[in-house]
């Protein structure tokens, strides 16, 4: 019997073996990593960024850097954890202020009044501040423990859970207004 | 239980995340507390309604985007097929539907234009323009449509101008002109009038009116009747700068008076007292974020308002500094700033000396280097540049880590060092980092930045990116972590522009272009970028000439006197000519005309007879003392008859099929001339518990600074070694070895000049003779 490819074989490993032979300089290990996490990433990037573009611009960065980075992930407890963390860094373009205030009214104007449950949560989901957004997402949507979430964003587990909280409270109230 | 561990604990358990500490309490609160019990399944709702949204999935197209900017071959799983149509098909009845409702619509509007009188409607009254708009910039007329803001488009009267989150626009009217930062909307009133809604504006009267900029919003009205300010509003508040004139702040009887470099606030809609000096920075970075449509130009008022050295400039008698320019590039905390100017000596003696240009508008002890000697004979210009890598530390104040032409600075933030020496002759253009930008954030109406030990978190790379050239393509560096491991980074940085220079002087370089040849649809845009891409980066005393052969040598004059599209429009208008290629042509490219350093071009297509035949008739051709390359756009691989040409007469053959864009083919290419450079870096340690990394910032490490970056174990204490590598010298490596000399401590600030000097003498002993 013919034996099995190298990709076949990577198949097998865990994240932590996968990352430890990226890290010691192999090249094969990274195009598994990227076909395990690289989904969930993208969705990850889309929730957060609110747009496809953005977010197939700022996978492949996360990409990038993560392939650049041949280092054990340090301080986490999974390769997914840190791997979300570099995307939720990515995803902060730090010079772009978040709307608010009167812009956003006007911006309103022109957009079509929600019409259902779903269309309610993705432009509140738009509009939340990121800081409440990221740790929101990673924790209740992308499934990431609760100090993962926390340690991606930057903030103790205490104050990541009580943004998780504020975002629920304001999906809360949003959903239930409009009926599907 | 307390409240900060419930709220903890019910994330968890909201999460699904097993949580055996605090179970039994939890359980024990959602059996006694309603609100709580309520919340949990309130929230859980939620939860499911958010997991329910659908997204966009991962398409192959998507991936080959990735792919593209990885600048690699996939590396992943890739193709499940061909890509599907995104088009949703459309049913015979829905096609009916839309052409009925478009028939109704044309209805319409013909009998909107029959019933309304001419009278009824008046056009929104044109106020001005759109100079420069990027991003998701938009113009929200009063009636009408949102468009996208595009240069040259019109602005009316109470159309509203948004920036959008990430966009930036220019526009003016007959009396003023305006810059709206991200995020950022304003309403024209009149040509003199507007509201800002939002953001951040810079606003300057024009010269040619005679009537005042009025800008307001609801806090109040800023009237400027001669100069320039900055203005940000938010709800309750807007603060604005003066940058030259004045500037009147008014509202209801109350009013202010700004001078330059002086701030003011409403708040609530009365203006603020006292007026307070602007800082510097916050200016600084206010202009940064209007900088991108202006390649981040300080104005000469601005840079009056920058932290100045005291006392005058210490220039010499009689040498003034003319056309100073600093072009400041912002990527989160982290800032450059190129400074470039020529110095004139207006006397009537010759100078000669030493001057740092960076020393006259930066205060010491963060300039303490000179540049290269100048020499300046009366009435002489010279050009100066240099470039500054710095931070905003966390005290607020900008921090400059190093003055990159010689010198070395080095700041401790909390307890992790990062030495930069980054050589201002490479074109940096940009660094940044992932790591950092994310602390990078916003506070009320201004912003805020902050580099520490906690931001550099030992979990999260931090990686600088440097931007080098035109081509937008960004060099990672990689820096690691502070933490356990690491205490030092020594980061030098060293571009070869010098030694471009120096050979510019004598290189003289010809391109002929084989008009003949068989191009392919891409090979044709190929050939032609790379043609382009060669022509750009000469100077006017390299280039000889672009010489055309369409059966018979064409001389084309060089691309500096004319467009480069009419150039390359004419040499593909050469095409359809028959023949071989002649002796004239061999001549020019085996030696150009009549000068025998010349360096010669053949930039041909794929077909291997032209390539046979081209080759062994250039072996036969009468001066093989210079060295013609060969590009073969749309090989696989370069001709064996062109390899061998190439290698005897010492040139570079290559093909055009591969990875590298048609610029960085161009730059290879030229590199491979006469200008060598290091290609691979390496560093043993000679002493010490040293742990090293070294990474270049590119493959192109002609056109490009090398950056070296080590690391050294917070025990390191004797560090010394030698820093190795190959050099490119016309296409055969040289391997080159240079001590860093004495073994230093650790923390020491020598040791950065010394990993500095000796890059120098690398590259120095790399360039050969």
């Amino acid at each position: 019997m013919e034996a099995a490819g190298p990709e076949a074989s990577l198949q097998h490993l865990s994240d932590e073996a996968l990352w430890l032979s990226h890290a010691a300089g192999g090249d094969a290990a990274f195009p598994e990593v990227r076909r395990r996490h690289e989904g969930a990433l993208f969705r990850y990037l889309q929730l957060s960024l609110g747009d496809v573009r953005a977010a197939a611009e700022t996978l492949g960065k996360v990409l990038r850097l993560a392939r650049a980075y041949r280092r054990p992930y340090d301080g986490f407890d999974s390769l997914r954890g840190w791997l979300f963390a570099v995307a939720t860094q990515a995803a902060v373009p730090a010079h772009v202020p978040q709307e608010e205030g009167l812009s956003q009214m006007v911006a309103d104007l022109k957009r079509p009044r929600p019409k259902a449950v779903e269309d309610a949560l993705k432009r509140a989901l738009a509009d939340m501040h990121r800081e409440v957004k990221q740790p929101f997402l990673l924790v209740m949507v992308m499934g990431l423990p609760l100090a993962e979430a926390a340690r991606a964003c930057r903030f103790p587990v205490h104050q990541a859970a009580r943004r998780v909280l504020s975002a629920c409270g304001e999906f809360a109230r949003l959903a239930t207004l409009p009926k599907e | 239980m307390d409240r900060r561990s419930a709220i903890v604990a019910l994330v968890r358990r909201l999460a699904g995340e097993p949580d055996p500490a605090c179970r039994a309490e939890m359980d024990q609160l959602l059996m006694h507390s309603a609100r709580w019990a309520g919340r949990l399944e309130r929230y859980a709702a939620v939860r499911d309604a958010v997991r329910r949204l659908s997204t966009h999935d991962l398409t192959p197209e998507i991936r080959k985007a990735c792919d593209d900017l990885l600048g690699s071959p996939a590396v992943g799983p890739i193709s499940e097929g061909p890509p599907a149509d995104p088009t949703p098909a459309r049913s015979a009845p829905f096609r009916l539907a839309v052409l009925l409702a478009s028939l109704a619509g044309i209805l319409a509007v013909l009998l909107a234009c029959f019933f309304i009188a001419p009278g009824d409607y008046e056009p929104p009254i044109k106020l001005g323009g759109v100079v420069h708009a990027m991003g998701q910039a938009q113009l929200l007329p009063a009636l009408g449509a949102a468009e996208q803001a595009r240069e040259g488009a019109e602005l009316t009267a109470g159309m509203v101008v948004s920036s959008g989150r990430d966009g930036l626009v220019k526009g003016g009217t007959a009396g003023m002109v305006f810059r709206l930062g991200a995020g950022s909307a304003l309403r024209l009133t009149d040509s003199h009038s507007a509201d800002l809604i939002q953001g951040l504006a810079a606003v300057s009267r024009r010269q040619a009116s005679d009537e005042p900029v009025n800008l307001a919003n609801n806090n109040g009205t800023v009237t400027c009747a001669e100069g320039e300010f900055l203005a940000r509003a938010t709800r309750h508040r807007m603060i604005v700068r003066c940058l030259r004139g004045r500037v009147q702040l008014a509202s209801g009887d109350k009013s202010i008076q700004l001078g330059p470099g002086q701030q003011g606030m409403f708040f609530r809609g009365e203006p603020v007292e006292p007026v307070r000096t602007a800082s510097a920075r916050t200016l600084a970075h206010w202009q940064r974020e209007l900088d991108a449509l202006d390649s981040g130009r300080v104005t000469p008022a601005e840079l009056e308002l920058l932290p100045l050295a005291a006392g005058p400039p210490s220039l010499p008698d009689g040498v003034i500094v003319r056309n100073l320019a600093v072009d400041l590039v912002v990527r989160g905390p982290l800032w450059m700033a190129v400074l470039t100017c020529d110095l004139e000596n207006t006397g009537s003696q010759a100078w000669r000396g030493r001057l740092d240009p960076a020393r006259v508008l930066w205060p010491p002890p963060l300039c303490a280097a000179e540049s290269e000697e100048i020499e300046l004979a009366p009435g002489a210009q010279a050009g100066l540049s240099c470039a500054a890598l710095g931070t905003m530390a966390p005290g607020g104040e900008a921090v400059l880590w190093s003055l990159p032409v010689d010198g070395w600075t080095r700041k401790t933030i909390e307890g992790f060092t990062l030495s930069i020496e980054a050589a201002a002759d490479g074109g940096i253009k940009g660094a940044h980092s992932t790591g950092l930008e994310a602390r990078w954030g916003r506070s009320g109406d201004g912003a805020k930045g902050a580099i520490s030990a906690r931001d550099m978190s030992p979990t999260v790379p931090v990686v600088l990116a440097f931007r080098f050239g035109s081509d937008g393509t960004d060099d990672l560096l990689e820096l690691p972590s502070p933490g356990r491991d690491v205490r030092h980074v020594l980061v030098a940085s060293r571009g070869l522009v010098a030694s471009r220079a120096a050979a510019r002087g004598t290189e003289r370089v010809l391109i002929v272009f084989d008009a003949t040849a068989d191009y392919g649809p891409l090979d044709r845009i190929f050939a032609h970028e790379i043609v382009e891409g060669i022509a750009r980066r000469l100077s006017g005393g390299t280039w000889l000439g672009l010489v055309a052969y369409d059966g018979q040598v064409k001389n084309l004059p060089p691309a500096r006197g004319m467009g480069m599209d009419g150039l390359l429009a004419r040499l593909w208008a050469l095409r359809g000519g028959e023949g071989e290629l002649s002796e004239e042509m061999l001549f020019a490219l085996a030696s150009g005309p009549g000068d025998g350093s010349a360096a010669a071009f053949l930039i041909t297509g794929a077909g291997p007879a032209a390539g046979a035949a081209a080759a062994g008739d250039l072996k036969a051709a009468p001066r093989p003392d210079s060295a013609p390359h060969v590009v073969q756009v749309g090989a696989p691989r370069p001709g064996g008859g062109y390899r061998e040409l190439c290698a005897l007469a010492g040139g570079a053959c290559t093909s055009t099929i591969g990875r590298l864009s048609p610029a960085r083919q161009a730059l290879r290419l030229l590199q491979a001339v006469r200008w060598p450079g290091l290609q691979e870096v390496s560093y043993a340690p000679g002493g010490g518990t040293v742990r090293y990394r070294l990474l270049t910032g590119s493959g192109e490490p002609s056109d490009r600074p090398i950056v070296v970056a080590l690391a050294l174990e917070p025990q390191a204490e004797a560090v010394t070694g030698t820093l190795s590598g190959k050099a490119a010298d016309a296409g055969f490596g040289r391997d080159l070895s240079v001590p860093l000399g004495e073994a230093a401590p650790a923390g020491d600030d020598a040791l950065a000049g010394r990993l500095a000097a000796a890059l120098d003498q690398w590259i120095k002993a790399g360039e050969g003779p």
